[in-house]
């Protein structure tokens, strides 16, 4: 009795280890990359395995903005011109969904579970709450001027969202959609990333050409880091050691150390680069790259660039572009 | 006859020409011109050479001035267009080893904000022959989603495409005169 029960345990055991082993390489899924493109009102999808397109959707007009769900393998886009967010299924690659608005969505983030949709309304000065599941907008918060960029923190409770045009971040608590403070940054906040560690918010400021970089439990900025000319967009590296934040006006990225809080090389990418993300998985950083229709990749270990890749008109991708999808 | 050699795309849809939103605009344009590279690059990098090359120029003044976004000193032109216009650049870098200019608008009256132009210069597809390449960046006048009429998207677009037609065909005909 004692040596089937025993058996038993281990025939399940392999069972779960095989179980484990399955869902692990399945949650391990190739990385990809989805270049929102304004100009050919396409998302590219980039197989970062292999770094080459693997699939070019059409979506609304004039796509911006992007937002990752990784527990419903969704991508979410904003199409400013055409007033709308397209949903879209990461395994299959189409559209399931379309999202009329009555404004302009640019920034996009998502609630931890994915079961709710932050839009940025750049015009109206509010962020739109929209449920995932039955597409419905189910409130709203009044927020500073021309919000832009936005991200929830790493627990879920909170939302953070810059306001472009009041020089500051609006901190909204996501259970009461009350805004409770407001930290002050630099000129035109636009981009943000939470960095990779969870305790900063990294801020970039258009006009002052700089990244604020707020401690998350104390709301406060405890740097401002000088970096190259026209700054959009940041991303973080999963320790959370480095940024990267695209100049748009010099054609470059800037590599931050952040704990000695500088710049620490500056790397040439294709022309007028936008959004920017980290692969964790080959340790590279991509770059969308309006001017050139092309995603610029940068090797994190020699801040180098090594290839572009070409994408549809005008790439963007604004906000964190790179998901994981588990394979069937 | 030159309109044979000129090739001229405007990689803008219909719809976006006619969409009202803080989308950037972008025009590409792009001549065959035959002469070296180099003679065509050294044209370019002349920063003030455009009055002798572009057919709408009324007047030019080239100095160099700090930097409104930084502390460098840069080249700046003020070019007057004869319709009254005017844009004061700033050349912003010119990458001899890629043989590209880089300049952005300061301030003016054309009716663009926020406009940044790179000048590229290609050999071919001929010996001897450049491919020269004009692309803009720019927004409405107004940086508006609701812009006024004479300062909106159509307004942007059509004052930036009649600066590239006239700037191409001049300096093709200048360089290869």
């Amino acid at each position: 009795m004692g040596k089937h029960e025993n058996r038993l345990q281990r025939v399940h055991g392999v069972i779960a280890a095989l179980g484990l082993l399955l869902v692990s390489t399945a949650a391990a899924g190739a990385p990809f990359a989805y270049i929102t493109n304004q100009g050919s009102d396409t998302v590219s999808v980039i197989d970062l395995a292999v770094d080459e397109m693997s699939a070019d959707i059409s979506v609304g007009k004039g796509p911006v903005g992007i937002a990752i769900d990784p527990v419903q393998e969704r991508a979410y886009v904003s199409n400013v011109d055409g007033r709308s967010v397209s949903v879209i299924d990461m395994q299959s690659n189409r559209v399931i969904h379309e999202i009329a608005l009555k404004i302009a969505p640019v920034g996009l983030a998502l609630s931890k579970t994915g079961g709710q949709l932050f839009v940025a309304d750049w015009f109206h000065d509010r962020v739109l709450l929209i449920d995932t599941e039955s597409y419905q907008q189910t409130g709203e918060i009044e927020i500073g001027e021309a919000p832009s960029g936005m991200e929830v923190s790493r627990e879920g409770a909170t939302l953070y969202v810059a306001n472009r045009d009041s020089d500051d971040v609006g901190v909204i608590d996501i259970r009461s959609r009350k805004l409770v403070s407001k930290i002050p940054v630099g000129k035109h906040p636009f981009g943000m990333v939470l960095s990779g560690d969870g305790r900063h918010l990294l801020v970039v400021n258009v006009e002052s050409n700089s990244l604020s970089v707020i401690d998350i439990r104390r709301d406060q900025v405890v740097a401002t880091i000088p970096v190259g000319e026209h700054p959009y967009c940041v991303t973080s590296s999963p320790d959370g050691r480095y940024a990267y934040v695209t100049n748009t006006g010099e054609d470059t990225v800037s590599v931050i150390d952040a704990q000695a809080r500088k710049v620490i090389a500056t790397i040439d990418v294709d022309g007028f680069p936008e959004g920017v993300s980290f692969d964790a998985r080959h340790q590279r950083v991509y770059v969308a790259s309006w001017m050139d229709n092309a995603v610029s990749v940068i090797d994190a270990k020699t801040n180098r660039k090594i290839k572009s890749i070409s994408t549809g008109s005008q790439s963007r991708s604004f906000g964190q572009f790179i998901g994981y999808p588990v394979q069937p | 006859m030159r309109s044979i050699l000129a090739i001229a795309t405007v990689l803008l849809t219909p719809a976006l020409a006619m969409a009202h939103g803080p989308s950037p605009q972008k025009i590409v344009k792009e001549v065959v011109i035959k002469a070296e590279p180099a003679k065509v690059w050294a044209t370019l990098t002349d920063f003030g050479a455009i009055a002798q090359w572009h057919g709408d120029i009324a007047e030019i003044k080239v100095e160099d001035r700090k930097d409104n976004e930084s502390e460098a000193v840069l080249t700046h032109r003020t070019v007057t267009f004869k319709d009254g216009s005017y844009i004061i650049e700033k050349l912003r870098e010119a990458k001899t080893e890629e043989f590209k200019l880089d300049y952005k608008m300061v301030e003016g009256t054309v009716p663009v904000s926020n406009y940044r132009a790179v000048m590229q210069v290609k050999p071919g597809p001929g010996d001897g022959e450049s491919t020269l390449t004009w692309t803009g960046r720019f927004y409405n006048m107004a940086n508006s989603m609701e812009a006024p009429p004479g300062q909106d998207n159509p307004t942007a677009v059509a004052a930036i495409n009649k600066i590239y037609d006239t700037g191409l065909d001049g300096i093709k005909r200048y360089l290869e005169k």
